[in-house]
C-alpha cells in the first residue's frame, strides 16, 4: 500500500504538562522553557512516549489494537512544541504496522507493531531483574555514568486508572489500562530516573504478555552501557509487557569559568573606561564575554531574552568580585528602540550573540521560512540595533558580529543557517563603510563548546577563551589612532 | 567470512536501525542516501556492528566510514583478525 496520512496535531504546551502529570516523566526539557535552550533540543520538546501513545490511539479507527502483541518504536528526531506532527501508515498486513511520525517532511519516529497472539507470560523477569525502589519525587536524577551503567531496581506507577483510560480510551479498550501505564512509565524511567536529567529516549522495543503474573510496578536494569556515546540499553518488566528501551545521556549544559579563573587572564584595568551590551549575555559565548570585559574593569549591560534567573546570578558573579554589571530585557525579535530606553547608560560596544535554536534536524528540502528566521535575527535586528543605537549618541561604536565557519565548511542541515549568517556579514562590512564613528569585527568561529554545539558524537571544539579574548580586545581597541579599518572579516581557531 | 554474509547480517542491521524494511545496500551506497540515517543512527549501527561481528571499530575508523563498501571492508578485515587470534 502506498502511505496513508491519518492524522495531524500539534502538541501545545499545555499538552505537555497533562502528559507530565499523568506519567510522571517532570524532565525540563519537556516542560521548561529556560532548561531547555540549555539542552541540544534547544527548546522544549514533547515527550516521545506521548508521540506513540497518541499514533496508537488514533490507529483504532483502521486496526484493533487487541491484536497488538509488540511494539518497536524509534524517537530519532526531537518533535518541538507547537509544530504540526503527521501520522503516516507505511505499511499494513494481517501481521505487522508501521508508522511514521513526520514533521515538516522530515520523519521524526517511526513505530512497527507486531499483531497476532500475545506471549503466554514473561517468564521469571521480574526475579531476574527485581531490585529496590527507586526514591524520586519531581526532580530528575543526576547520576554518573558509570553509576548509571549499574542501575536497577523498580519505578512504582506515577497515576493508574481511570485518568489514563479516560486520556486514551480507544486505546484503553485495545491493549488495556495496565499496559498503557507501563508504557507510560517507560518515560518516566528514561526522563527521570535513568540516566534521568540529562537523557533522550531513543528507542523502545516490547512485547505483550498475557498478565499470568503482576508485577506491580516498572522493573529495570541495564543489561549494556557504551561508554564512548552514553548510550544505555535497559531490560524492563512491568504490567502486561516485556522488553527493553535504549537511552542515551545527553551533554550536560556548558559551565562557563568563573570570575575567579577569568580574571587571571586579564590585566585588571584592560578595559576600564568601556560599558559594552552583550546581546545574550545570559549563557555560553555571551555570558564569557561578559566575564572578561568585567574582568578587565569593563562595565557590562548583559540582555536576556527568558534566562533572567541565568543572568541575574552571571550579575552577581561579577559585582561579587568588583566589577560592574547590571540586566536588560531585550527580545531581538522585538524593535529595539523603545527596549534600549532602559539601557543604564551609553555604550561603546555591542556584542551580538541573539540566536535562533540551531537545529540539525534534517530538512527534505530548503526551508525558506527557517532561513527567514534566521534572517531575522542575523540581519534585520541586528541592522535595527545598530540603527538605533546610532540614534542615541553619536559616540562611536565598536560592534562584534560573530559569524560562522559553517560558510566555508557548510556542514549538512545547516544551508539556511549559514546563508542567513553570510547575508550578515556582507550587511556588517556595508554598514560600517558608510556608517561614521562605526566599527564591526565580523568573526567566523569555529565550533566552540556552548549548548548550541553540545552533539552525542565526540567532536572536537575549540577554546572559548583564547577564541574569544582577541577578539574582545579587537573591538575595544578599535577607535584607538593606530586602528585604520572599520570592518575586519576573520576567521578564528 | 564472505561478502555475500556480511551483506546480509549488515542489511538486518540496517533495515532495524533505521525501521526501513526496503532498504537494499550496495557498496557505494552512503548516509546521504537514506533518509534518517544521521550521525545517531551511525552510531548505532556501528554498535550492532561490533556485537554481531565481534570487532572494535575506532572513532578514526568511524570519522572516515563514509560507504557501506567501506563498512564491509572494514567487518571483512575485522573478522579476519579476530578469527586469526582466536
Amino acid at each position: 500500500m502506498s502511505s496513508q496520512i491519518l492524522a495531524s496535531r500539534v502538541f501545545t504546551v499545555e499538552d505537555q504538562q497533562q502528559f507530565a502529570e499523568l506519567s510522571g516523566d517532570f524532565n525540563p526539557m519537556h516542560l521548561d522553557a529556560v532548561a531547555a535552550r540549555r539542552t541540544p533540543a534547544g527548546e522544549r520538546v514533547v515527550h516521545g512516549m506521548h508521540g506513540l501513545l497518541w499514533s496508537l490511539e488514533q490507529l483504532a479507527h483502521i486496526t484493533d489494537l487487541r491484536r497488538i502483541c509488540a511494539i518497536n518504536a524509534d524517537f530519532s528526531q526531537f518533535i518541538y512544541v507547537n509544530e504540526p506532527v503527521t501520522l503516516t501508515i507505511l505499511k499494513q498486513t494481517d501481521q505487522q504496522l508501521m508508522f511514521e511520525l513526520r514533521v515538516e517532511g522530515t520523519r521524526v519516529a517511526a513505530t512497527s507493531l507486531r499483531l497476532g497472539a500475545r506471549a503466554a507470560h514473561s517468564g521469571n523477569l521480574v526475579e531476574q531483574i527485581s531490585g529496590a525502589a527507586l526514591a524520586f519525587d519531581d526532580f530528575a536524577i543526576d547520576l554518573p555514568f558509570d553509576d548509571l551503567a549499574r542501575a536497577h531496581g523498580r519505578i512504582e506507577y506515577f497515576t493508574t486508572g481511570n485518568r489514563i483510560s479516560s486520556a486514551f480510551p480507544a486505546l484503553d479498550d485495545g491493549i488495556g489500562t495496565d499496559r498503557i501505564t507501563s508504557l507510560m512509565s517507560l518515560t518516566r524511567l528514561v526522563g527521570m530516573a535513568v540516566p534521568g536529567v540529562h537523557s533522550v529516549f531513543h528507542r523502545v522495543n516490547v512485547n505483550f504478555v498475557e498478565q499470568d503474573s503482576s508485577p506491580g510496578a516498572l522493573h529495570f536494569a541495564v543489561s549494556s552501557a557504551e561508554e564512548r556515546f552514553k548510550i544505555l540499553n535497559i531490560r524492563l518488566v512491568a504490567d502486561g509487557l516485556a522488553g527493553s528501551v535504549k537511552a542515551s545521556m545527553r551533554t550536560p549544559p556548558v559551565t562557563q569559568p568563573s570570575m575567579t579563573e577569568l580574571k587571571a587572564l586579564v590585566a585588571a584595568d584592560e578595559f576600564q573606561g568601556h560599558t559594552a551590551f552583550i546581546v545574550g549575555g545570559s549563557r555560553g559565548l555571551g555570558e564569557l564575554t561578559a566575564k572578561l570585559i568585567a574582568s578587565g574593569g569593563g562595565r557590562v549591560i548583559i540582555s536576556y531574552s527568558v534566562g533572567k534567573l541565568d543572568a541575574d546570578k552571571i550579575v552577581a558573579d561579577i559585582k561579587l568580585h568588583g566589577g560592574q554589571a547590571e540586566t536588560l530585557h531585550f527580545d531581538a525579535r522585538v524593535s529595539p528602540s523603545i527596549q534600549l530606553d532602559q539601557l543604564p547608560a551609553l555604550i561603546d560596544s555591542v556584542y551580538y550573540f541573539a540566536t535562533e535554536r540551531i537545529s540539525s534536524r534534517p530538512l527534505a528540502q530548503f526551508s525558506f521560512g527557517l532561513f527567514k528566521s534566521f534572517a531575522d535575527i542575523y540581519i534585520d535586528s541586528f541592522n535595527e540595533l545598530i540603527q538605533a543605537l546610532r540614534r542615541r549618541s553619536d559616540n562611536p561604536i565598536s560592534a562584534f558580529y560573530p559569524s560562522t565557519i559553517a560558510i566555508l565548511d557548510r556542514p549538512a542541515n545547516m544551508t539556511e543557517y549559514a546563508m542567513a549568517k553570510a547575508a550578515g556579514e556582507v550587511l556588517c562590512a556595508d554598514l560600517a563603510r558608510f556608517t561614521h564613528g562605526l566599527a564591526i569585527e565580523i568573526v567566523r568561529l569555529p565550533r566552540l563548546s556552548t549548548d548550541q554545539t553540545a552533539s552525542i558524537m565526540p567532536m572536537e571544539t575549540h577554546d572559548a577563551i583564547s577564541v574569544m579574548l582577541p577578539i574582545i580586545r579587537r573591538v575595544h581597541s578599535a577607535f584607538e589612532p593606530n586602528q585604520n579599518s572599520s570592518t575586519i572579516l576573520s576567521n578564528a581557531g | 567470512m564472505e561478502d555475500r554474509e556480511i551483506y546480509a547480517a549488515l542489511t538486518e542491521i540496517i533495515r532495524d536501525v533505521l525501521m526501513r524494511d526496503e532498504i537494499v545496500l550496495t557498496p557505494k551506497m552512503s548516509a546521504k542516501d537514506v533518509e534518517g540515517w544521521d550521525s545517531f543512527k551511525m552510531i548505532e549501527i556501528i554498535m550492532m556492528v561490533e556485537s554481531q561481528f565481534s570487532i572494535k571499530v575506532g572513532s578514526r575508523q568511524l570519522d572516515r566510514l563514509e560507504t557501506v563498501g567501506e563498512l564491509v571492508d572494514l567487518i571483512r578485515v575485522g573478522t579476519a583478525k579476530h578469527s586469526q587470534s582466536v
